[in-house]
């Protein structure tokens, strides 16, 4: 169980805190949607969770503080990339191996094999499609119980991530917990089974997806609500500029 | 045997230096340090070599001979600025220290993965291991040109003209 108890992260630079009184339980075996606007406190979460950040508050993993002797049981995919882009994959694959005592051999070849990624490439000489491909296959390779993505698919085409996600499915093992930090809402709402919302560094809604399937609510539709989302926002700013409507 | 023991170093820096880093820049500077450092302190020979012609005198009947109450300059004047290439590129060497911890930001975010490594410290031990031992190896170069000077200041030069 991954839980935050009062996380507040404020930036030295920035006088509103990014993270505001923030309490979650994550337990394993989850897919977990945490969506947001830009500057929302996504990002800023997961970095707290993996200690890159100071914070005030507590993040507990199987109830232990996160440290040097848990951390490897958290992964992390970035849009930013975590890899070393000199190296091939095979050192990669060597280098996680080293290091991450669980890393999984066999799904890392599997899904190595699926994309059809090289594996004697330095990565700076991968496509942006295919670093983030890789970036998402070293953290679900890394043997770890919670999987970290933040905007993992930036760059890639529909179908390239259509395709992750089936594969994400597939291969997940019961006690593995993958959460998501995307603004794909609509193309992931099928895979998760909970949406986290966070809204101007507070948490706004926590939601599963069988709770929104009693209410007839599609994700979409739930987040537009609890965002206050107005519909004719975009009509009234082209009448406004165009000036086209006014008497 | 060579190539292994070559090869053998190499791997070791390889070992304490960041995954994909291209340790060639660093080689040559060392290298070229260690060198113009050496060429640069042969200084010293010429200067010891100037003093102690001084204190012979030529002689048609005996050849050369020491004059009388001749004494050679000591030791440390006769260094000068010997080792100063030495100490500057030992000095130098240091500076990798930045540009290895630079390297995890560079093309990508690596330091986020060094950051969550069981061992956290390996991101400061493949930036600071490799250029402090650049700077041992260069004082240890400077050392052992500086013993070799010694020797010959006292090998050749007559013990009355201490």
């Amino acid at each position: 169980m991954l839980k935050i108890v009062q996380l507040t992260k404020t930036y030295r630079e920035k006088r509103t805190p990014a993270l505001k009184d923030l309490s979650l339980e994550i337990p394993r075996g989850q897919i977990v949607g945490l969506f947001g606007e830009n500057g929302a406190g996504k990002t800023t979460l997961m970095k707290c969770i993996l200690g890159f950040h100071g914070y005030v508050g507590s993040i507990t993993l199987d109830g232990n503080p996160i440290s040097r002797d848990n951390i490897a049981k958290i992964s992390f995919a970035t849009s930013e990339h975590s890899f070393f882009p000199n190296l091939t994959a095979t050192a990669h694959k060597e280098f996680y191996a080293a290091h991450f005592p669980n890393f999984k051999s066999k799904r890392y070849e599997g899904l190595m094999s699926f994309f059809d990624l090289p594996h004697h490439k330095p990565l700076k000489h991968f496509s942006m499609g295919q670093q983030n491909q890789f970036e998402v296959i070293l953290a679900l390779c890394q043997g770890a119980d919670y999987v970290l993505m933040d905007e993992p698919f930036a760059g890639n085409d529909v179908f390239n991530r259509e395709d992750f996600y089936k594969v994400l499915l597939g291969i997940l093992e019961s006690n593995e917990t993958v959460i998501l930090s995307t603004h794909l809402i609509e193309e992931v709402s099928e895979f998760i089974g909970r949406a986290i919302l966070i809204h101007g560094g507070e948490l706004i809604a926590d939601v599963t997806s069988d709770e929104l399937d009693e209410t007839g609510v599609t994700l979409i539709d739930f987040i537009k609500q609890k965002y206050s989302y107005r519909h004719d926002r975009a009509g009234r700013a082209i009448r406004d500029i165009t000036g086209e409507g006014d008497e | 045997m060579k190539t292994n023991a070559k090869r053998t170093v190499s791997e070791y820096f390889i070992s304490i230096s960041p995954p994909g880093m291209s340790l060639r820049s660093e080689a040559v500077f060392l290298a070229v340090g260690n060198i113009v450092g050496f060429l640069y302190s042969l200084g010293f020979i010429v200067r010891y070599f100037q003093e102690r012609a001084t204190l012979f005198k030529y002689d048609k009947a005996l050849g050369y001979i020491l004059k009388e109450g001749a004494k050679i300059e000591p030791f440390v004047e006769l260094l000068e600025d010997a080792f100063v290439i030495f100490l500057i590129t030992a000095v130098a060497s240091l500076s990798f220290i930045i540009m290895r911890y630079a390297y995890f930001h560079q093309g990508s975010k690596s330091v986020y993965l060094m950051k969550r490594l069981p061992d956290p410290t390996l991101r400061h031990k493949m930036s600071i291991k490799a250029p402090v031992l650049y700077c041992l190896l260069t004082l240890g170069a400077m050392l052992a040109c500086f013993l070799l000077y010694l020797a010959i200041y006292y090998l050749f030069t007559p013990t009355q003209c201490m």
